[in-house]
């Protein structure tokens, strides 16, 4: 299958995109493509106008902030996972994207793309979520920041608004131990389930915890009752055995007869067990 | 709705522009705005050995480089393609001088109906060999890479040898 007939424009300039998303109704961002033009060829999606970012220079910087690491939105997967500033500030990140698709896939995926794609089961999404992290975002009349936690509202929805695109998420620096765990029936599938924890120490007792549940059912969301379990704990397995509960106990039916809840609950209770273990643990070598 | 698609394959709503190197070679052309960049590979410069599979990024038997790291062609338009360095199968080492893995590949039986021998070799090329020292690892990276024929067996072994992993799974 092939694309149906559009119209390409590559702008030099922000302002230049933004203008170019306001001024046609059916104008949407390319970045990576590796959503987009998927969803071309399956002809499932029809624009009139692709707006190809990636030759906006100042999209794709990776740089650290006072307020915590930036990541801009056309900055490649691959390249992310690899970089020695992201590894050192926020190793939850590249935890995540090694589990997003194949190699070949995040060689030329964005991560704003993801962001902005919001698939249910997206790695970084999960990741995202679990680190608080900032949205920022741009139109032509203005520059807004969304918190994670209110950027995905539901499969494949944000809360961008039309013609607003996404310029950066900034990731508060997190360097304490974390961990990401999926399930994927197959190397490189769409998860079925993924988990994202993240962690903040203070003389042995956990100070604050992110964790973060993300699948193919429902857009990934906070487990603060699987969160409020542990603060102030030092993570003994009993406590981990009492966060997976409560975090089961937060599944729900989903549309899918093949996932019944009973087993997306058995998943995620034991998703999370394996990622709360690899942080206790973690912090057990590191001692 | 239909006779306007019908008419843009002739007719094409916009040209774009591109310039690119080519396995080497720099080329400057003028293409469709909706092309994907394989069938630029195989239609354009008739450089077949890219295989078409899935169409949407699953089976990996479109594989290329793009600035030297392995992408699908399926999931690039052409015209995001100017400016890069695209590299096929064509221009990964030469009949009588194959690459270690090119030669292994052969001797070791690792093709059968060769579907999916050119976006597992552009796979393997693009890869860092210290990176994969394990028969586990050498598996995941080929992850990406639909095989219906040879269960992978003989290409991982190829894979192994020309890369000095001895691990015995």
């Amino acid at each position: 299958m092939k694309p149906p007939p559009l119209t390409y424009a590559r702008p030099s300039s922000l302002m230049a995109a933004l203008e170019l998303l306001a001024e046609e109704e059916d104008a949407v961002v390319l970045a990576g493509g590796q959503s987009l033009v998927a969803l071309l060829n399956l002809r499932l999606a029809r624009p009139s106008v692709l707006v190809d970012i990636t030759r906006v220079e100042e999209l794709s910087r990776i740089t650290m902030t006072t307020d915590g690491l930036l990541l801009g939105s056309t900055a490649r997967q691959l390249e992310v996972e690899a970089h020695a500033l992201v590894w050192d500030r926020c190793p939850l990140i590249p935890a995540a994207l090694r589990f997003v698709g194949h190699s070949q896939i995040r060689a030329r995926g964005t991560i704003g793309g993801s962001l902005a794609h919001a698939d249910p089961s997206a790695e970084l999404a999960t990741a995202c979520l679990a680190l608080d992290a900032t949205v920022m975002v741009a139109s032509t009349s203005s520059q807004r920041e969304i918190r994670a936690t209110d950027f995905f509202l539901a499969p494949y929805t944000t809360a961008l608004a039309p013609a607003e695109i996404v310029t950066a998420v900034r990731v508060p620096s997190h360097a304490d131990t974390c961990a990401f765990t999926e399930f994927a029936r197959r190397d490189g599938d769409f998860a079925l389930l993924n988990v994202a924890v993240a962690t903040e120490f203070e003389d042995g007792r956990l100070r604050a915890v992110g964790i973060a549940i993300g699948g193919s059912q429902d857009s990934p969301r906070r487990v603060p009752e699987a969160e409020s379990i542990l603060v102030g704990t030092q993570l003994s397995p009993e406590d981990i055995t009492h966060s997976c509960s409560a975090a089961g106990a937060t599944i729900t039916d989903g549309d899918d007869p093949r996932e019944p809840a009973g087993y997306r609950r058995r998943l995620a209770m034991s998703l999370l067990r394996d990622a709360l273990t690899e942080v206790a643990d973690g912090r057990s070598r590191t001692r | 709705m239909a006779d306007r698609e019908h008419d843009d394959w002739a007719r094409p709503r916009q040209m774009i522009d591109v310039e690119l190197t080519l396995n080497g070679a720099q080329v400057t052309t003028r293409v469709p705005a909706r092309q994907l960049l394989i069938d630029f590979l195989r239609t354009d410069r008739r450089l077949t050995s890219t295989t078409v599979g899935c169409e949407h990024g699953v089976c990996g038997s479109c594989t290329i480089h793009v600035d030297g790291t392995a992408a699908r062609s399926c999931l690039v338009l052409t015209a995001q393609a100017d400016g890069c360095e695209i590299r096929t199968l064509e221009g990964i080492g030469q009949p009588g001088e194959p690459t270690p893995v090119q030669e292994a590949i052969a001797r070791h039986h690792g093709v059968q109906c060769g579907f999916c021998t050119s976006g597992i070799v552009m796979t393997l090329e693009a890869a860092d060999p210290s990176q994969h020292q394990s028969k586990e690892q050498i598996r995941h990276l080929l992850s990406g890479n639909v095989c219906r024929c040879t269960g992978y067996h003989k290409i991982v072994e190829a894979v192994a040898d020309a890369w000095g992993v001895t691990d015995e799974h």
